[in-house]
Formats: C-alpha cells, structure tokens, sequence
C-alpha cells in the first residue's frame, strides 16, 4: 500500500496527476506549501516553486535586512566573545558604571562588567530561548492543531476548550508561576515560554486542519486504508506547513520578548548568565543617573532582532501565501 | 450576699478607674477639631501590604507594614525610638513605664499601669483587652512570627489583672529588665474584646477567649477575617482601633491604603494644622516612584541608590533630602537543617571564616551603596546607632578581606581549589588537617543560592559573591525570587527545619530589622534553636546558652557584648554591610516627618503642611 501526497502549489492547484507522488518522497515543494488551496489552476513544478518562493521573498527588502540582521546578530553573539575577550562571571567594582571608552567600547555595568561583552552573552541566552521555545511551542502547537482539526467533533471540542482555558490565565502570571518552582536554566526557560506559547500555533493549524481535512486526497488516503495517525504526519501537517513556519518565525521575536519581560521582572537567566531583558532591566535601575548606555544597546538589541524576525515572517507569509502573492 | 458585696465593689472600683482615666484624658485634645489635609507616603515597592492583624504570623507579615500600617491602628504597649535613637519612648507608649520588682521565689514581676485610651466605638481600653490578646497568644503560640520556644509566653507564669488598667505579670524565672521592657512587652497589643471575641462574622461578640478552645476559634476567625485583603476596609472589626488612624479605603488589586484619623486618640502634641487623612501610595518600580516625586504628586518618597543624582532635581521641585538609618542587619543566610547535604560544610568555622574573607566590605560600602552603609560583622550592625553595645571586635572586620587567606585556610584543611571551578574535598576526617565531620570525599563546594533582583543592590551583591567565591572554587547556583519569594522561603527552612530547598539565601535589606518586637539586640527570635524565625534552622548549644545569658543577666549590656563576639568570630550567618533604609525625598512645606525612628516607625499625626 502506497500514501497518496498531494502537492499544494502556490498557484492554488489541487489534485493534479502530475502532482502526485509517492509517500515518504516528498516533492521538493511540499514542506513549503501554503494553505488549503482553491480548486483548479496552473500546475507547476516543485522546482519552479522553490524558485517562485525565493523570488518573492527576495523581492521583500525588508525581509532581506532582517535575514541580514539575524545572521549578524547570530555572529556577534557567538563568534562575538571569540574576537573580543571579556570576563562575565568576575565583577570589578573599581571599573563600575564607566562610561563608552577605548577600553570598554559601550561601558560598564554597576557592578563592572563591560557591556559589549554582556551583550555578546546576553543575546546567546535571549536567542537560544526565542529559537528553542519558538521551535518547541510551533511543533507542540501544531501537532495539538492537526489532531485537534481532524479528528473534529468532540475530540475538536475537547482540544479548543483546554486552549481556551489556558488561553484565559494570563501567559506572564503562568511564567512567573512556573519560574518559580522550577529551577533556572536556559531548558526551563525555553520550556515555560514554549508552555505559553503554543497556543496561537495550535487553533491556526487546527483551522487549517478543519479545511484540509475534507481535501480528496486525504479521502483517497482514507479511502485506501491509510491510518489516521499517518493521514496527519503525512497529509494534513505537510499541508499546513506553511502557516507553521510562518508562525514559528514569529514566535521567536515573542519568545524573546517574553524573555525579555521575564527577566524584566527578575526572574530572569540568574546571574552570572544574563539576558538583554535583565539588562534592560538593570539598567532601567540607572535612568536618573544618565547612564545611558546601560539600557539603549540592549534595548536597541531586542528591537532589532525582534523587528528582524517579524520582517522575515511577514515575507515568508508573503511568499506562502497564494492570496498575498503578485504573480 | 457577700460575693455579691465583693462584684459590687470590683465593678464600682472598675468604673472609677475608668472614669478618673477619663477625666484624666479630659484635658487633653483630641485631634479631630483641628486636622487638615492630606499627606501620601510611598509604600515599598513591589511589595504592597496585604496584611495588618496585629498578632503576626511568620508567612504573612512583612517588616516594613507592622509600623506603617498596624501600629498606626494598634500600637503595642510600649514603642521604642526616641528622638531618631534606639531609645524607649515613654510618651508614645500605651502605658507608662512598667516597675519591675523580684517575688519571694527569685521570679520577676512586672506591674504595668495602662495610659488612658479609647477604642474608636468610644470603649476604654483595659486590661481585658490585654487578657484578650494574651489569651489568644497562648492558645496559638507556634504561629506567631516572634515566638521562640520556651520564651514569651511560655516564660509567662501568671498574669494578675488587678484593675481595668493595671496588670502584673510573673515570669517564671528573674530576667533582665532590659530584655523585658525592649524585647518582650513590645510584644503586647491590647485588642478589643468588647468587638473582636467572636468566632464567626455574625456570632456574638462573647468570653470565647477565656478557654483555649475558644481562643483558637477566635484566632481562626479572625486570621481568616484578616487575610481577606479585599474587606480590610470594610470589615467592621478592623475599624475598631486604638491607635491614631483608622483605615478608611484599601485597594486589594495594588495595595493603595488611606487612613482617617482615629477621634478618640489623643494627640497633646498635634499642630494645628496636622493631616486629617493620610495615604500610602503602591508603586511597581523606583523609576514610577521617582516619576512621582519629579512629578510632585507624592509628599514622602524614597530616592533609590542608584539614582542619587536626581537629588539635586527634586530639591529644585522643593523637596528635602535625608537619609533614614534603619537598625538592621542582613547578609548570607547558611542554611543548617539537619538533613540537608551542605550542612556539615556550613558547620565548619573554617568554611565560614573562609566566606568572610572573600568580602571587601569596605568596597561594598563605597561602590554598591556609595556611602550610605555602615559595616557588619554581628547582628549588631551600626556603630553610629547602637554605640551602647558595640564592641572593639565589631569595630574592626575580625576576618579582613584576603582571598590568600581564604585560600589557605581551605586548602590546609584538605580541599583541592580550584579557581572559576568547584573545588572537592580530597581529606575527608575530622582531623585538624582534613575536610571535617561528615564532609565525604569528593564533597564539593557547589551550593544553591536564592537571591531577588527586586532591590539593585541586593542583586549587585549577589553578582558579587558569586564572582568573590568561584575565586576559591566555591560554585553557587543561583535562583532568583521576587522579594516575598525570599520571605516565604526562609519561613519554609526556618526553626528546626530538617530539610531546605536552599543552601544559601541572600536577604540583606529587611532579613530582621531591630524594631519588632525585638528592640534591643538579643538574638532570640532570629538565632535561638527552634525560633520560628531563625530563617537558618541553627541549633548551637554555645550560642543558645550566650543568647539565655542576655536575658537574664544583671548587666545585659555585658552579656549582649559577650554573645556579639561570639557570632563576630563564629558568623553562623556571613554579615554584610547594613545600607541605609532609605533617602528619603520629603515635601519641604511638609513639617514634623523627621527625625525617623531606627524602628522605621513613622508618626503621621505629628506631620503638618505650612510654609
């Protein structure tokens, strides 16, 4: 027995021979197929998908300076403290609260760490906790999504009522709730803001799960005994790909924001680790004293790299989605 | 007929008590003829109140609302802070100063005679709301944040309540007045009976007090009553008070308190144009408080460490700036329950000896608090405050800042350093070269440490230590709470606490202020085995018998000298410097704020706008 795929185009065409393959060989377009799709149209090629996906994407130039901006970001976190040598775990009081200079090019905190080096560290943690929870949350959201839409009826009911439920604490309240009686580490951190994350992904992809469902090749496959369980890894996820990538995009820059609030809050990476929110925050504690740059790189940080990701997720919107394409 | 003679004569004795305190309270004005305006104070931040019942327990109270928030509404007996001292102060207790006399059997006895007060419903206060709260006390002792086991109100061995407004009590032993008059009868808070003794919100006011049974029911009532922050101002019981002010609004959703004053309190020493109502106001950030007082919209504020350069803006606004001395002391909380695996680290002087060299105290002082913090190496922290009992041991740092030295003297007792990593222990034994009892091999020196990034400078320590320790290998693994967190865990690993989910806690700004009830520096609630507040579970025979000695002695002053020493050398508890409780930014037409009490108790009734 063989699983019938059906390869969504951006064109909006469905059901085309031409289109179907094997299960188990994707066509290279496959995992970048957008929403459930209007009947009839242009049948093209997954290669000439690929290429239309890139194009339009390459058209938006902000999403260009935002992939820019993340792989500069991604550098100078990581290859950053490779090139410029600090100490972040040793304090010196005598060298607090300097102001930019040769010797610390963006200053130092108040207990004497210099602040460009902070940064560097700082956004490891801020941008390990956005991929990490933005990943978890969209794989645990859209498996909740797809089983939730397609089983439909009570099992639907069930799922959305436990969404909306959690839906109604407020996210920061749980986070705070959970920070507490865990212990700190960057895991916990991406688990707790994955745990209030979820939820967009889940009722996105469970509407699309809904339309999907009812798509004939998911009755062929149902028709040709295909599991249920194997319908959704191999029909209805792949089909709503699109949505959850752009999804996930955009949980990274709420991630770090979260993080951000978190560590605002205090109950953020504890220290000697830190995080651009914490710094923010410890440096908020400075506004009166003119100590500028204790909050504006930080800030500047977290409003670049969550600008950046959003800039990236609208283009792969732009790009997946047939009703916000030009061509 | 002749017991009805003698209930005749004891209730005509009570009412001429009463009424010559009456008479007596006659010719002094009440403040309500001649109040005016409004003043708002900030509350703590981050931290508004939710609690006020005057019996405290150990996880609800928070150390700053007993005087801002209680005492405005039921003062104890007697207050201490006097002219911005730790002094007694006779005139703004409730009831003169007590006499002290020793029985036939050795024991001590004190006669108390009541000021005359009056409830606000217009009821005089008397010793039987004194019975009442003592009566409550005795049936709920463990609970109460102050009790340590074996002393007030075990110690109680009789009270004589021998008019409306005098009463006696017989301890069990001869105790030092000065414990007595600073750190036990602080503790009593008359509360009215005539109004509180009940058991259910609409059950009758009755003696439900005078059984032990009864008085728990009470005390469950009331405790329920009274953690039910959203009727703290509508709950008839809580308008029935003694003190100066009366709580007329409290908003539960971020803890803004107005007060009104109270009529029948009198105030001989009230300006004419003293407040009429009185406001605490909540603020999420010292940057909203700050935001406040630039905007001129708060009378009394505090200015933060960190941001001391807005001085100069605010006294160009017109306000004044001082600073409030707090007695206090703080710093690193070792845990010692029984159980727990770092416990016989922690038990070794060495290891603690160690700790303390590795903190520049003087560099604290300078950099973290810039300036305004006095050095601690004892539970008695300020020279400048508490010159009476500081000793030459605590003048000087008995173990100066060295990291060689700390160095040397884990390495002479058998543990491999090793520097930004976690040392071990490679001689385990309890011989003078090697690690110490119960310390296995390959023990390490990785511990867990509960600090709060809600106060700067608590978390700029914080920062500190870890970076002064991993110096030496010591290795902390660092969880961070909101301030209450800090509260409520101690309370969790306080008293003979077997097990902790800490090693270390860093509570620096409020671990224990000297004040309530413990005026005097006697360590019984805090480091006396089994108090319900000695956040360090410690149980040390020397130590304990040291703390019996101060309350006891027929010099205490000697005695606290001695048991000071004592915790100097042995720093259960690695002491840090004591920063000043606040700058504080105050309206400069605003007159009669200072000076401030060590106690951190503020005298709102005293406080007058004029130009």
């Amino acid at each position: 027995m063989t699983d019938i795929v059906q390869t969504p185009t951006p064109g909006g065409v469905s059901a085309a021979p031409g289109a179907t393959t094997v299960a188990g060989a994707p066509l290279a377009g496959a995992p970048l197929a957008g929403a459930p799709l209007a009947e009839g149209g242009e049948i093209t090629s997954s290669a000439s998908l690929l290429r239309l996906f890139v194009s339009v994407f390459a058209e938006n130039r902000l999403a260009i300076v935002g992939l820019v901006t993340i792989v500069l970001m991604v550098l100078f976190c990581y290859l950053g403290p490779v090139i410029y040598h600090t100490t972040q775990v040793h304090t010196a009081l005598l060298t607090a609260n300097l102001p930019p200079s040769n010797a610390h090019p963006l200053g130092t905190t108040s207990v004497g760490y210099d602040v460009l080096g902070r940064l560097m560290v700082g956004g490891q943690v801020s941008l390990e906790v956005g991929l990490g929870a933005a990943l978890l949350s969209s794989l645990f959201g859209a498996a909740w999504g797809a089983v939730s839409g397609f089983f439909g009826r009570w099992t639907d009911s069930l799922m959305m009522r436990i969404v909306d439920s959690i839906y109604a604490i407020p996210p920061l309240l749980l986070m705070l709730l959970m920070v507490t009686i865990f212990s700190p580490t960057t895991f916990m951190f991406i688990v707790v803001v994955a745990i209030v994350s979820w939820l967009p992904t889940a009722r996105l992809v469970r509407g699309e799960s809904l339309s999907v469902r009812t798509r004939e090749y998911v009755e062929a496959a149902r028709g040709a005994g295909v599991t249920r369980g194997k319908i959704i890894v191999r029909h209805i996820i792949p089909n709503v790909m699109g949505t959850i990538v752009v999804q996930t995009t955009l949980q990274v820059a709420n991630a770090i924001l979260l993080l951000a609030a978190l560590s605002y809050l205090g109950l953020g990476p504890p220290p000697p680790a830190t995080s651009w929110g914490a710094m923010l925050n410890n440096g908020l504690n400075f506004i009166y004293d003119g100590y500028w740059w204790l909050i504006y790189p930080a800030g500047f940080a977290i409003v670049v790299v969550v600008l950046a990701f959003n800039f990236v997720g609208d283009a792969l919107r732009d790009a997946l989605d047939v009703r916000l394409q030009r061509h | 007929m002749r017991s009805f003679i003698r209930r005749a004569f004891v209730t005509l004795a009570a009412a001429l008590s009463v009424g010559m305190a009456a008479s007596s309270l006659a010719g002094v004005s009440t403040a309500a003829a001649a109040t005016t305006g409004n003043a708002t104070f900030a509350e703590l931040v981050g931290e508004p109140p939710t609690y006020f019942f005057p019996m405290f327990i150990a996880s609800n109270w928070t150390v700053a609302y007993v005087p801002w928030a209680s005492y405005l509404m039921w003062p104890p007996l007697y207050l201490w802070g006097k002219n911005g001292k730790t002094q007694f102060n006779p005139s703004r207790s409730l009831a003169t100063p007590p006499t002290f006399s020793t029985n036939s059997a050795g024991e001590t006895v004190v006669t108390i005679t009541l000021k005359p007060r009056y409830w606000s419903d217009g009821q005089p206060v008397t010793t039987r709301d004194i019975q009442f709260w003592m009566n409550l006390l005795q049936a709920n002792k463990t609970t109460y944040a102050a009790h340590v086991p074996g002393e007030f109100p075990t110690n109680v061995k009789q009270i004589r309540y021998l008019s409306p407004t005098k009463f006696q009590i017989v301890f069990d032993a001869k105790y030092s007045s000065l414990w007595l008059l600073g750190n036990v009868l602080t503790n009593i808070t008359p509360i009215p009976q005539h109004a509180w003794d009940k058991t259910s919100a609409t059950g009758l006011v009755g003696n439900y007090d005078m059984t032990p049974s009864g008085a728990k029911a009470v005390y469950k009532f009331l405790q329920t009553q009274a953690k039910q922050a959203t009727n703290l101002a509508t709950d008839p019981l809580w308008k029935v008070v003694d003190g100066p002010w009366q709580i007329s609004s409290f908003d539960s959703t971020d803890g803004r308190m107005s007060f009104v004053r109270n009529p029948k309190f009198p105030s001989p020493q009230a300006h004419k144009h003293s407040l009429s109502t009185f406001t605490e106001l909540p603020y999420t950030s010292t940057v909203a408080e700050l935001d406040a007082l630039e905007s001129g919209s708060l009378d009394v504020g505090f200015v933060p460490l960190t941001s001391l350069k807005a001085i100069p803006a605010l006294k160009a606004k017109g306000y004044k700036i001082a600073t409030w001395v707090q007695a206090a002391y703080g710093g690193l909380i070792l845990n010692y329950a029984k159980h727990d695996p770092s416990t016989p680290i922690f038990n070794q002087l060495y290891f603690r000896q160690a700790l303390t060299h590795l903190i520049d105290m003087k560099q604290i002082v300078a950099k973290i608090y810039h300036g305004r913090a006095s050095y601690a190496s004892s539970p008695v922290p300020n020279p400048n405050q508490r010159g009476e009992y500081v000793t030459a041991l605590d003048r000087k740092d008995p173990y100066p800042y060295s990291i060689s030295a700390a160095k040397k003297l884990l390495t002479a007792h058998g543990w491999h350093i090793v520097p930004n990593g976690t040392s071990t222990c490679t001689k385990p034994g309890n011989g003078p070269s090697e690690c110490g009892k119960g310390i296995k091999k390959g023990a390490k020196l990785s511990f867990k440490i509960v600090g709060t990034q809600s106060n700067n400078s608590e978390y700029e320590i914080l920062q500190y230590l870890i970076s002064q320790f991993s110096t030496v290998g010591v290795n902390l693994k660092t969880k961070l709470v909101t301030a209450s967190g800090l509260v409520s865990d101690a309370a969790s690993c306080a008293g003979t606490a077997a097990r902790c989910s800490y090693d270390m806690e860093l509570w620096i700004t409020g671990q224990w202020p000297w004040g309530w009830p413990t005026n005097v520096p006697i360590g019984t609630e805090n480091f006396y085995c089994g108090a319900t507040s000695n956040y360090m579970a410690l149980c040390n025979s020397r130590n304990d018998s040291l703390i019996k000695a101060t309350t006891t002695s027929s010099d205490p002053v000697a005695a606290i000298k001695t048991w000071e020493n004592f915790m100097a050398k042995e720093q259960f508890q690695i002491f840090l410097p004591v920063p000043a409780y606040r700058v504080v930014a105050y309206k400069s037409n605003l007159h009669g704020v200072q000076p401030f009490t060590p106690y951190l108790y503020i005298y709102p009734t005293q406080w007058y706008f004029a130009k």
